[in-house]
């Protein structure tokens, strides 16, 4: 995805770690360092998302792995860095939870193999025919359908849903009431 | 459920209306666009709000089309900020020997040459091997000549393939890194 990024505010978050250039190429001081600095931020993100599931234990091993694929493929990952764009912690913590998460899918996969479930727990229903509801493309912005999401599948406040998407609350809150008035709209619902 | 929404949200209202509309909205997703999955730097971009406006549409789009990715970007947000508190050291160790540091000579050895003529011992490395192979050729040309003459049968020195057989204490090849 090439997305581009603010240059006004590019430069203002880089951090302060001055070894990345040497740690690419196999230093063994600058990932010493690397790895002093920044395992707390890993192991951290891995065990908030573990813990909650039961799976605190796995936590050293997943930010184990986690390490291991930063190094993977002459440190691939890291040469791919770019501190103008974000903070290495913040990247970090993306690539830890999503180690988390793809160690809990593997878990739950692995829970019951298939073999030891009763055959007649395995029966496949008949496909029920799908209510279709035609949504025209761009009736409703990416922004209105995560605010729609937040607030009512995953019931957040909007006080939290403003924190997930980085903007104040009342923009959520006129967010909101615009995609409700164009869902209204388009279902032929009077507005309140 | 709270129905601190205003503007006349009301949210029994809300909830049904997107549920009626999610499946939907989410066909109008094309493949290739919007759901194409955001790189990790992508998503920390988004977190850290450096994206221009067409950047964090896109992601905004690819977290509400796909329930994993915005379950990954609540929980990276809720992390961001927090104290992160200590690793364990056993993690810090175990993470640390990923990478190893290259062989290097000897002290004692290396310390020696410099010391003799202010040479780093790599440098040696290229005219220590030609010194090892002319001995080599002078010793088995020496053989063969006292051979010749018949003086004694000597069996003529292999010049097989150079190694650390010979134990030179020069640089091993550096390990691989992980």
């Amino acid at each position: 995805m090439a997305l581009g990024h603010d240059p006004a505010v590019g430069a203002a978050v880089s951090e302060q770690f001055d070894g990345l250039d040497r740690l690419i190429v196999g230093d063994k001081a600058a990932w010493d360092r690397f790895v002093a600095r920044f395992a707390p931020v890993i192991f951290a993100a891995v065990r908030r998302k573990l813990v909650p599931a039961g799976r605190g234990e796995d936590a050293e091993d997943v930010a184990q792995d986690v390490f291991i694929r930063l190094c993977a493929r002459d440190f691939r990952l890291v040469r791919n860095y770019d501190a103008g764009r974000a903070k290495l912690s913040t990247w970090l913590t993306v690539i830890a939870h999503s180690a988390a998460i793809d160690h809990l899918r593997r878990q739950k996969a692995r829970a019951q193999p298939i073999e030891s479930v009763p055959e007649r727990f395995l029966a496949v229903d008949p496909p029920k025919d799908p209510v279709k509801v035609d949504i025209p493309p761009g009736l409703l912005s990416p922004r209105q359908a995560l605010v729609l999401e937040l607030l009512y599948p995953r019931e957040m406040e909007v006080a939290e849903a403003a924190q997930v998407l980085g903007i104040e609350p009342q923009t959520v809150r006129s967010t909101h009431h615009k995609a409700l008035v164009k869902l209204r709209a388009h279902f032929r619902e009077p507005e309140d | 459920m709270s129905e601190e929404y205003g503007n006349g949200g009301n949210a029994r209202d809300g909830a049904g209306l997107w549920a009626r509309a999610r499946p939907g909205w989410r066909a109008t997703i094309a493949p290739g666009s919007a759901e194409e999955v955001p790189t990790p730097l992508v998503l920390a971009a988004y977190l850290d709000d450096t994206l221009d406006p067409a950047g964090r549409a896109a992601v905004e789009a690819w977290m509400a089309a796909t329930p994993a990715a915005l379950e990954l970007m609540i929980s990276a947000r809720a992390d961001l900020g927090q104290a992160p508190g200590a690793a364990p050291e056993d993690l810090v160790s175990r993470a640390q020997g990923l990478v190893r540091a290259p062989a290097r000579v000897s002290a004692g050895f290396g310390a020696w040459l410099r010391g003799l003529f202010g040479f780093e011992p790599e440098a040696w490395r290229p005219l220590a091997w030609a010194g090892v192979t002319a001995a080599l050729l002078v010793v088995s040309a020496g053989g063969f000549e006292l051979g010749r003459l018949g003086t004694e049968r000597l069996v003529p020195v292999q010049t097989a393939a150079l190694g650390d057989d010979l134990g030179l204490g020069l640089d091993d090849p550096a390990d691989d890194l992980i």
